[in-house]
């Protein structure tokens, strides 16, 4: 079966890439294996010497559930099984080394659309994902 | 300072800057100290904690103008300074066992809260009072520009961090720059510096700059080259959706 990887980070363009994403599914003859990812920001300074691990980590997944939580109920709705994870890091970097390591088929990503002089100054992950991933790719405009 | 002066607006915008940097995450650790407390108890340790923060940095920043007149003082700070910045570019550590005050409590809340306000208002002192160079008048400034950054904008703050991770190197680096400039206005090399090193007043602080920027990505870089696992903190399958949690 096919193994897809989903980046997800709530925003609206990401949750309507898994929307569109759900309508192609028939192109596949059988339904691939979806993995949906949520990536949050390591926490900055002094955070992570007086905050005890287990906090954070509970901080973490709390903001990540509710970023996904669009898309679980899409596919939900939509009956396609699906598996989800949340890690913690730069996402781009967080998503390339997912797909390659967890040994997925194709990342399908709903890069965010700005403008000319927006995309130069913040360029988006899934630019940067386009750069550095090592398996194929699957831009839902 | 003159007001007129472009010193004094330099200056201004130094103190901004470190504002931002190192005040940013305090309303963060206030909070996250504060989760596992039951509602009615939270808002009262964020409201304390917000007030004390404020407070400490008031407190402190009388100390540290006259401390700072004492001999070798400055240089102390300087060292502190570097040291501040270096932990600045220095990413989440992966395995901190080290818990200080188990948050579920309100006792274990507040004990944490004190901690973390006392560090960061002395990280921000610091920098304010080696920034300000013995201008009370841009020591009050520092400290009202730091007030709504702790209340209110510390999400912003925060977001444009995440996007744009230069700001914390050019943070770090201003703390060198400070620092440096510390290092050679304390009463014991003020006068030497001014008779016979003249350039010392642009070489310092540039030293400061290189040996903060340096030593921090080389230790940051350490780490990250020990890849990490990738820790999946919600590895699940087809569970049931709960609603969502708030």
């Amino acid at each position: 079966m096919l193994k897809f990887l989903l980046p997800v980070d709530g925003s609206e363009t990401s949750n309507k890439a898994v929307l569109d994403f759900i309508k192609l599914l028939d192109w596949y003859k059988e339904t691939p294996e979806i993995h949906l990812m949520n990536v949050q920001y390591p926490l900055h300074g002094n955070a992570p010497m007086l905050i005890d691990k287990k906090s954070i980590n509970e901080y973490h997944q709390e903001k990540g559930m509710k970023e996904l939580q669009a898309a679980r109920e899409a596919m939900n709705k939509a009956g396609v099984n699906h598996q989800f994870h949340i890690t913690v890091g730069d996402p781009a970097q967080m998503i390339v080394r997912y797909g390659d390591e967890k040994q997925c088929d194709q990342i399908v990503i709903g890069p965010r659309k700005l403008g000319a002089v927006k995309g130069l100054l913040l360029g988006s992950v899934a630019s940067k994902v386009m750069q550095h991933s090592k398996i194929p790719m699957l831009l839902m405009k | 300072m003159e007001v007129a002066s472009p010193q004094f607006w330099v200056a201004v915008l130094q103190i901004i800057a470190i504002d931002i940097v190192l005040g940013g995450d305090n309303a963060v650790v206030i909070a996250l100290a504060c989760r596992r407390l039951p509602q009615n108890q939270r808002n009262q340790g964020i409201f304390w904690g917000v007030f004390g923060a404020i407070a400490l940095r008031v407190i402190l920043i009388f100390f540290a103008l006259t401390l700072l007149k004492i001999s070798y003082l400055k240089i102390t700070g300087a060292l502190l300074l570097i040291w501040i910045g270096i932990k600045l570019l220095q990413p989440e550590p992966e395995n901190n066992e080290h818990t200080i005050g188990s948050s579920s409590t309100l006792l274990g809340a507040i004990k944490t809260i004190i901690i973390a306000d006392a560090v960061m208002s002395l990280d921000n002192v610091i920098a304010i009072a080696g920034a300000a160079k013995d201008s009370i008048g841009l020591v009050i400034f520092g400290l009202l520009i730091s007030v709504p950054i702790i209340v209110w904008s510390s999400k912003l703050v925060i977001k444009l961090m995440d996007r744009f991770p230069v700001i914390i190197t050019i943070g770090a680096g201003l703390l060198g720059w400070i620092a440096g400039d510390m290092v050679i206005s304390d009463t014991v090399t003020k006068e030497w510096v001014n008779t016979n090193a003249a350039f010392m007043h642009w070489l310092s602080p540039v030293c400061g700059v290189l040996v903060i920027i340096l030593i921090g990505k080389w230790l940051a870089a350490k780490t990250l080259r020990k890849k990490l696992p990738l820790v999946d903190l919600a590895d699940d399958t087809d569970k049931p959706l709960g609603p969502p949690q708030t």
